[in-house]
């Protein structure tokens, strides 16, 4: 698993870090997938990313919808300044749950 | 009180080329000045012919460093930001090595000990400055991106 992960109460909480480019979004999809499949929830702490470019935002909408064709829950908790800056730019801030 | 250089990328390749040409015009004119002396010599005292080491050591430096500064001409094609980065970063290492050796083997050489110490700084700042320009290039998202991050979301 690339990213630490935590299970409470069948919620699923993935910490990112760093930089979420081309590079690490297939790794990411792979095990975030994985993880709702076997998970109630998914939340992504973002509070120590660095850099999200539009890869990593593909891979948290196609969770987001994963999400909703299964009736569970996609929500980013604390995302980091720069999170939310592309978020903002991408007009994609008010499409996510935003904890 | 804080200063800020913005030196853009391509202001240093010039700079570095223009002194790389003064360069390889100083070691050729030092070049062809030995080697009339030789010539001088060999006609006034005799000798064995054929070409002094020290003529053919500035003659092909100074054609080295001609091609070298050609060189950096051409990089001002290059448009790619890291590809920007990691050349400055090059020419960094060339004109401080280029000052040590200066500093160590030709002191009487100040104009080019400073040229180059001046190059060098040069470098430095305009790396600065591209590392920022590089980060703030990363916090944004092309038109084209945002468009088709939409069109995923189904919100257009």
């Amino acid at each position: 698993m690339p990213y630490n992960e935590e299970i409470i109460e069948n919620k699923a909480i993935i910490k990112l870090e760093g930089d979420i480019d081309l590079e690490k979004t297939e790794e990411l999809r792979d095990q975030a997938m994985q993880t709702l499949h076997n998970n109630e929830a998914l939340e992504f702490d973002m509070s120590k990313v660095d850099y999200i470019d539009s890869s990593g935002i593909s891979v948290m909408i196609e969770l987001h919808q994963e999400a909703g064709e299964q009736s569970k829950s996609f929500s980013i908790n604390n995302p980091s300044e720069q999170v939310s800056s592309v978020l903002k730019m991408a007009k994609l801030f008010d499409f996510f749950k935003i904890t | 009180m804080s200063f800020s250089f913005n030196i853009k990328t391509k202001y240093t390749l010039i700079f570095s080329g223009i002194a790389c040409m003064l360069l390889s015009l100083f070691l050729t004119y030092k070049g062809i000045l030995a080697y009339l002396i030789q010539k001088k010599l060999e006609d006034d005292f005799g000798g064995m012919g054929g070409t002094d080491t020290i003529v053919i050591i500035r003659l092909v430096l100074s054609l080295v460093i001609l091609i070298l500064a050609l060189f950096f001409f051409q990089f001002l094609k290059i448009k790619d930001l890291n590809s920007q980065k990691i050349l400055l970063q090059c020419t960094l290492v060339m004109w401080s090595v280029v000052s040590i050796c200066l500093v160590v083997i030709m002191k009487e050489l100040s104009f080019f000990l400073i040229l180059s110490l001046v190059s060098s700084i040069i470098s430095f700042l305009s790396i600065k400055n591209l590392k920022k320009e590089i980060k703030n290039n990363k916090l944004k998202l092309s038109d084209k991106e945002i468009y088709l991050l939409n069109k995923l979301a189904n919100k257009k």
